[in-house]
Protein backbone atom coordinates (compact mmCIF):
# COMPACT_ATOMS: atom_id res chain seq x y z
CA UNK A 1 0.00 0.00 0.00
CA UNK A 2 1.30 3.46 -0.83
CA UNK A 3 0.27 6.31 1.37
CA UNK A 4 0.87 9.91 0.41
CA UNK A 5 1.45 12.04 3.46
CA UNK A 6 2.66 15.57 2.92
CA UNK A 7 5.71 15.41 0.70
CA UNK A 8 6.70 11.92 1.69
CA UNK A 9 5.66 8.58 0.31
CA UNK A 10 5.56 5.70 2.73
CA UNK A 11 5.44 2.09 1.76
CA UNK A 12 3.41 -0.16 4.04
CA UNK A 13 2.97 -3.80 3.22
CA UNK A 14 -0.37 -5.53 3.82
CA UNK A 15 0.67 -7.07 7.14
CA UNK A 16 1.95 -3.78 8.52
CA UNK A 17 -1.25 -2.07 7.46
CA UNK A 18 -3.47 -4.68 9.13
CA UNK A 19 -1.44 -4.64 12.34
CA UNK A 20 -1.54 -0.86 12.44
CA UNK A 21 -5.28 -0.76 11.85
CA UNK A 22 -6.04 -3.43 14.46
CA UNK A 23 -3.86 -1.62 16.97
CA UNK A 24 -5.57 1.64 16.17
CA UNK A 25 -9.06 0.20 16.56
CA UNK A 26 -8.13 -1.34 19.93
CA UNK A 27 -6.76 1.98 21.14
CA UNK A 28 -9.82 3.83 19.89
CA UNK A 29 -12.09 1.55 21.86
CA UNK A 30 -9.96 1.93 24.98
CA UNK A 31 -10.12 5.70 24.57
CA UNK A 32 -13.92 5.64 24.33
CA UNK A 33 -14.13 3.57 27.51
CA UNK A 34 -11.61 5.77 29.30
CA UNK A 35 -13.56 8.92 28.35
CA UNK A 36 -16.73 7.44 29.77
CA UNK A 37 -14.98 6.44 33.02
CA UNK A 38 -13.44 9.90 33.32
CA UNK A 39 -16.86 11.52 32.84
CA UNK A 40 -18.24 9.41 35.70
CA UNK A 41 -15.21 10.23 37.88
CA UNK A 42 -15.63 13.94 37.20
CA UNK A 43 -19.27 13.88 38.31
CA UNK A 44 -18.42 11.90 41.42
CA UNK A 45 -15.42 14.02 42.37
CA UNK A 46 -17.47 17.24 42.29
CA UNK A 47 -20.77 15.75 43.50
CA UNK A 48 -22.63 16.52 40.30
CA UNK A 49 -26.05 14.91 39.91
CA UNK A 50 -25.64 12.50 36.95
CA UNK A 51 -29.32 12.51 35.97
CA UNK A 52 -29.05 16.15 34.90
CA UNK A 53 -26.64 15.30 32.10
CA UNK A 54 -26.63 12.94 29.16
CA UNK A 55 -23.38 11.58 27.79
CA UNK A 56 -23.85 10.77 24.12
CA UNK A 57 -21.77 7.66 23.48
CA UNK A 58 -22.17 7.90 19.73
CA UNK A 59 -20.57 11.31 19.80
CA UNK A 60 -17.78 10.05 22.03
CA UNK A 61 -17.04 7.36 19.42
CA UNK A 62 -16.69 10.13 16.87
CA UNK A 63 -14.48 12.13 19.24
CA UNK A 64 -12.22 9.11 19.63
CA UNK A 65 -12.17 8.40 15.91
CA UNK A 66 -11.34 11.99 14.95
CA UNK A 67 -8.74 12.30 17.67
CA UNK A 68 -7.00 9.17 16.41
CA UNK A 69 -7.02 10.48 12.85
CA UNK A 70 -5.00 13.45 14.16
CA UNK A 71 -2.67 11.13 16.08
CA UNK A 72 -2.16 8.96 13.00
CA UNK A 73 -1.40 11.98 10.87
CA UNK A 74 1.35 13.05 13.29
CA UNK A 75 2.75 9.52 13.44
CA UNK A 76 2.94 9.44 9.64
CA UNK A 77 4.60 12.84 9.50
CA UNK A 78 7.14 12.18 12.27
CA UNK A 79 8.13 8.61 11.50
CA UNK A 80 11.27 8.72 13.65
CA UNK A 81 9.45 9.87 16.81
CA UNK A 82 7.83 6.91 18.58
CA UNK A 83 5.45 8.78 20.87
CA UNK A 84 3.53 12.00 20.53
CA UNK A 85 3.95 14.63 23.22
CA UNK A 86 1.26 14.50 25.89
CA UNK A 87 0.48 18.22 25.52
CA UNK A 88 -0.28 17.62 21.87
CA UNK A 89 -2.55 14.71 22.72
CA UNK A 90 -4.24 16.90 25.33
CA UNK A 91 -4.73 19.64 22.75
CA UNK A 92 -6.32 17.34 20.16
CA UNK A 93 -8.65 15.58 22.57
CA UNK A 94 -9.74 18.97 23.97
CA UNK A 95 -10.41 20.24 20.47
CA UNK A 96 -12.65 17.33 19.51
CA UNK A 97 -14.60 17.23 22.78
CA UNK A 98 -15.31 20.95 22.52
CA UNK A 99 -16.12 20.72 18.82
CA UNK A 100 -18.49 17.74 19.02
CA UNK A 101 -19.86 18.37 22.54
CA UNK A 102 -20.80 14.88 23.79
CA UNK A 103 -22.53 16.07 26.99
CA UNK A 104 -26.05 17.50 26.96
CA UNK A 105 -28.13 19.06 29.70
CA UNK A 106 -31.22 16.94 30.35
CA UNK A 107 -33.11 19.16 32.80
CA UNK A 108 -32.85 22.90 32.25
CA UNK A 109 -33.62 23.41 35.93
CA UNK A 110 -29.98 22.63 36.57
CA UNK A 111 -29.18 26.18 35.45
CA UNK A 112 -30.78 27.48 38.64
CA UNK A 113 -28.13 25.89 40.85
CA UNK A 114 -24.88 26.97 39.21
CA UNK A 115 -25.14 28.42 35.73
CA UNK A 116 -21.46 27.85 35.08
CA UNK A 117 -21.58 24.07 35.30
CA UNK A 118 -24.17 23.26 32.61
CA UNK A 119 -22.97 26.15 30.49
CA UNK A 120 -19.39 24.87 30.39
CA UNK A 121 -19.85 21.16 31.10
CA UNK A 122 -18.19 20.00 27.85
CA UNK A 123 -15.29 22.42 28.24
CA UNK A 124 -14.79 21.40 31.88
CA UNK A 125 -14.81 17.75 30.88
CA UNK A 126 -12.29 18.44 28.10
CA UNK A 127 -10.02 20.27 30.55
CA UNK A 128 -10.31 17.40 33.06
CA UNK A 129 -9.39 14.81 30.41
CA UNK A 130 -6.53 16.90 29.04
CA UNK A 131 -4.74 17.66 32.30
CA UNK A 132 -5.18 14.01 33.19
CA UNK A 133 -3.35 12.94 30.05
CA UNK A 134 -0.43 15.23 30.85
CA UNK A 135 -0.35 14.04 34.44
CA UNK A 136 -0.49 10.39 33.34
CA UNK A 137 3.06 10.58 31.99
CA UNK A 138 4.38 11.34 35.47
CA UNK A 139 2.17 11.83 38.52
CA UNK A 140 4.74 14.27 39.91
CA UNK A 141 3.97 16.76 37.14
CA UNK A 142 1.99 19.72 38.42
CA UNK A 143 -0.54 21.38 36.15
CA UNK A 144 -1.89 24.10 38.34
CA UNK A 145 -4.61 26.43 37.16
CA UNK A 146 -6.28 29.43 38.74
CA UNK A 147 -9.40 31.39 37.92
CA UNK A 148 -7.45 33.97 35.97
CA UNK A 149 -6.51 31.22 33.55
CA UNK A 150 -9.57 29.01 33.69
CA UNK A 151 -12.28 31.60 33.05
CA UNK A 152 -10.91 32.96 29.76
CA UNK A 153 -9.75 29.49 28.78
CA UNK A 154 -13.24 27.98 29.12
CA UNK A 155 -14.75 30.97 27.34
CA UNK A 156 -12.26 30.58 24.50
CA UNK A 157 -12.96 26.87 24.21
CA UNK A 158 -16.68 27.52 23.92
CA UNK A 159 -16.87 30.63 21.78
CA UNK A 160 -13.62 31.06 19.88
CA UNK A 161 -12.12 29.09 17.02
CA UNK A 162 -9.02 27.30 18.28
CA UNK A 163 -6.94 24.46 16.90
CA UNK A 164 -5.64 21.36 18.62
CA UNK A 165 -2.10 22.60 18.06
CA UNK A 166 -2.71 25.98 19.67
CA UNK A 167 -4.39 24.25 22.61
CA UNK A 168 -1.38 21.98 23.04
CA UNK A 169 0.76 25.09 23.41
CA UNK A 170 -1.68 26.47 26.01
CA UNK A 171 -1.29 23.30 28.05
CA UNK A 172 2.47 23.40 27.66
CA UNK A 173 2.54 26.99 28.94
CA UNK A 174 0.12 26.16 31.76
CA UNK A 175 2.39 23.42 33.00
CA UNK A 176 5.56 25.46 32.58
CA UNK A 177 4.22 28.81 33.69
CA UNK A 178 6.64 31.13 35.37
CA UNK A 179 5.85 33.97 37.70
CA UNK A 180 6.56 37.00 35.53
CA UNK A 181 5.28 39.50 38.11
CA UNK B 1 18.87 44.06 -15.62
CA UNK B 2 18.49 41.74 -12.66
CA UNK B 3 19.97 38.31 -13.24
CA UNK B 4 16.91 36.19 -12.47
CA UNK B 5 18.55 33.05 -13.82
CA UNK B 6 21.46 33.33 -11.39
CA UNK B 7 19.06 34.18 -8.58
CA UNK B 8 17.04 31.04 -9.29
CA UNK B 9 20.12 28.84 -9.53
CA UNK B 10 21.57 30.20 -6.29
CA UNK B 11 18.33 29.33 -4.54
CA UNK B 12 18.43 25.80 -5.89
CA UNK B 13 22.02 25.46 -4.68
CA UNK B 14 21.00 26.63 -1.23
CA UNK B 15 18.20 24.08 -1.17
CA UNK B 16 20.64 21.38 -2.19
CA UNK B 17 23.01 22.46 0.56
CA UNK B 18 20.23 22.28 3.14
CA UNK B 19 19.56 18.68 2.13
CA UNK B 20 23.01 17.81 3.43
CA UNK B 21 21.72 18.49 6.94
CA UNK B 22 18.76 16.14 7.26
CA UNK B 23 18.67 16.33 11.06
CA UNK B 24 17.59 20.00 11.05
CA UNK B 25 13.95 19.03 10.89
CA UNK B 26 14.40 16.41 13.61
CA UNK B 27 16.09 18.98 15.85
CA UNK B 28 13.18 21.36 15.40
CA UNK B 29 10.46 18.84 16.14
CA UNK B 30 12.19 16.80 18.81
CA UNK B 31 11.70 19.13 21.75
CA UNK B 32 7.94 18.86 21.90
CA UNK B 33 7.72 15.17 21.14
CA UNK B 34 9.91 13.41 23.62
CA UNK B 35 7.90 13.71 26.79
CA UNK B 36 5.23 11.12 26.30
CA UNK B 37 4.96 7.37 25.96
CA UNK B 38 2.54 4.65 24.98
CA UNK B 39 -0.88 5.67 26.27
CA UNK B 40 -1.56 4.03 29.62
CA UNK B 41 -5.33 4.30 29.99
CA UNK B 42 -5.43 3.45 33.69
CA UNK B 43 -2.77 6.12 34.32
CA UNK B 44 -4.79 8.59 32.24
CA UNK B 45 -7.91 7.99 34.33
CA UNK B 46 -5.90 8.19 37.55
CA UNK B 47 -3.96 11.21 36.28
CA UNK B 48 -7.22 13.07 35.58
CA UNK B 49 -8.37 12.50 39.16
CA UNK B 50 -5.04 13.61 40.57
CA UNK B 51 -4.81 16.67 38.32
CA UNK B 52 -8.39 17.65 39.20
CA UNK B 53 -7.51 17.25 42.88
CA UNK B 54 -4.53 19.59 42.37
CA UNK B 55 -7.01 22.12 40.96
CA UNK B 56 -9.92 21.22 43.19
CA UNK B 57 -10.57 24.67 44.68
CA UNK B 58 -10.69 26.50 41.38
CA UNK B 59 -12.65 23.77 39.61
CA UNK B 60 -15.15 23.50 42.44
CA UNK B 61 -16.31 27.04 41.65
CA UNK B 62 -17.12 25.94 38.14
CA UNK B 63 -18.51 22.50 38.60
CA UNK B 64 -20.86 21.34 41.29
Amino acid sequence: MTTNVGNEIFQLNETERTVNEDRLIAKRIKTEDALWVMFCDLLELFNVEPSNYRFDKTIIQTVSFRYFRDVLRIHCHHRDIPYIDSHKIAGYITYWICKLRPINVVHSGVYHNNKKTPHYINELFAFYVAIGRIKAVDFKRLIKSDNEFLEPFLYTLKFRPVSGDSLSMEYYLLENQKDCG
Amino acid sequence: MYDYKAFKEKGLEELEELRNYPDIQAAITQTLHNKSGETDYAAWIEGAKKAATDNYDVLKEWIN
